[in-house]
């Protein structure tokens, strides 16, 4: 016999800013625990320490490109991270430990790749990660660009 | 519901797991392609870790292959960029012909030269070492051991034990000398310590003429005894106590320049910069001595 009990309700509301942010930088911590580490051997190789780094690219600009290299492969390898995690599971293990997660408006996994664009640390994309922090400050529903762009939302259920 | 928690969190780890292995491919690959591991300078420093042979090396034998030591030195000699080579030795020895090719490249640079011997610059090592215009090593390395040995174990007590014979067909009375499946006659014994003998006094004339001794000053002290650093600049065998600070040091004071190190390395194939990304630092060289092979250690 089932008893019909009423369903829980609950709604989903922008989480706080403050979650966001160490939630943020959970998963970059684990990024760079996973993928940081392999490309620790090649960046300081290349510029013998990272203590003389920018007096070293002056006299070696060459050296720059493959910088930019590890740079773009660091931020792909990211942006796969961000996307995957989020359109698999909607959320990353820094959202879950956080109870936080990702909502889209469709079902595909372009604009989850769209929203995490940010994290492409080469040029233009990292001055969306600028313009990104300016717009989570000034909404009222603290949503990034990159999330109104893609049509995605990070949002915190709650049980009433 | 713990289902489910379960295949999402085994689902976090596959992803991990895909962007790590990824991630080691892009390291590799970008070091390939970049060439990481010399940049700008102009003090060559190039490493000569693990026995000295002509040939083998690969990723995961830990030798110093004397035709890439050589081509780097060259390298470093042809570029106007450099203005000394400085040869980080940690090897106890090896192959003769190895170690002399080594020397012989040193010995053809226009560049000032510097040995810096770490844990162990013995024998052929050595050799290569005195080739330099300069020696540096730390007061507790172990260097010096200025011999030949071309010994071998005899298993042809062994085999008889074992009641399995050697069926000796040569032509030509020498041909399986040192074959470690019977004794050595007096004959032989002396034939091989003649070979030995010679091959040690190309050696010790190049130590003698490299560093400056007299014949009976190396007499003295290539009896095939290592010395400690401390000994062997007492000895003259080395210059300088000290370490890869000292060792600059002496470039700077002699070409009156700030020394600026880069590695002159062997340029690894895709395989080793991608498991060069994960793996941590080898162990000592395997070496493997089938019948009788001389060897300078």
């Amino acid at each position: 016999m089932s008893l019909n009990l009423p369903q829980e309700r609950v709604f989903a509301a922008s989480p706080p800013l403050w979650k966001r942010f160490v939630a943020f930088l959970a998963d970059l911590f684990i990024l760079d625990a996973v993928i940081g580490s392999p490309f620790q051997r090649v960046v300081p190789a290349m510029t013998g320490g990272f203590g003389d780094t920018m007096e070293f690219l002056n006299a070696r600009p060459d050296i720059a490109v493959s910088l930019s290299l590890v740079m773009l492969a660091y931020g792909l390898l990211a942006v796969l991270y961000f996307s995957i995690l989020e359109y698999r599971l909607g959320a990353t293990p820094g959202k879950m430990l956080f109870g936080i997660s990702v909502r889209g408006e469709e079902q595909r996994f372009s604009p989850y790749i769209l929203r995490n664009l940010p994290m492409l640390l080469i040029f233009p994309f990292f001055i969306l990660l600028f313009i990104d922090v300016v717009y989570i400050l000034v909404r009222k529903d603290s949503r990034r660009l990159s999330e109104l762009i893609s049509r995605t939302s990070t949002v915190q259920y709650y049980a009433l | 519901m713990k289902q489910v928690k379960k295949r999402r969190w085994v689902t976090v780890v596959v992803v991990l797991l895909a962007l790590f292995v990824l991630a080691i491919f892009f390291s590799g690959l970008i070091s390939l392609a970049s060439g990481a591991g010399r940049g700008a300078g102009n003090v060559a420093i190039v490493p000569i870790k693990g026995v000295i042979l002509t040939s083998g090396g690969g990723f995961m034998q830990g030798a110093a292959v004397s035709g890439e030591i050589v081509q780097q030195i060259e390298d470093a000699d042809a570029n106007p960029d450099i203005r000394a080579i400085l040869l980080e030795i940690d090897s106890p020895g090896g192959a003769p012909v190895a170690s002399n090719e080594i020397a012989t490249a040193i010995g053809r640079t226009n560049k000032t030269t510097v040995a810096w011997i770490r844990e162990s610059g013995t024998s052929g090592a050595y050799w290569i070492a005195s080739a330099t215009d300069y020696i540096v090593a730390d007061p507790l390395s172990i260097t010096g051991s200025i011999g030949v040995i071309g010994s071998y174990l005899d298993f042809s007590g062994l085999l008889t034990d074992f009641n399995v014979s050697y069926e000796r067909l040569v032509g030509g009375q020498y041909k399986d000398v040192g074959v470690p499946y019977r004794k050595l006659s007096a004959e032989e014994k002396r034939y091989l310590q003649k070979k030995i003998d010679l091959m040690h006094g190309v050696f010790k004339d190049a130590v003698a003429k490299n560093r400056h001794l007299s014949r009976s000053e190396i007499d003295v002290l290539a009896t095939g005894e290592f010395f400690l650093g401390m000994e062997a600049k007492n000895v003259r065998l080395v210059d300088e106590l000290g370490g890869k600070r000292e060792a600059l040091g002496y470039v700077e004071r002699t070409l009156n320049m700030t020394a600026v190190p880069v590695v002159y390395e062997r340029e690894s194939s895709l395989i080793e910069s991608i498991l060069s990304s994960v793996e941590s630092k080898f162990g000592a060289p395997k070496v493997q001595v089938s019948g009788m092979k001389a060897t300078l250690q």
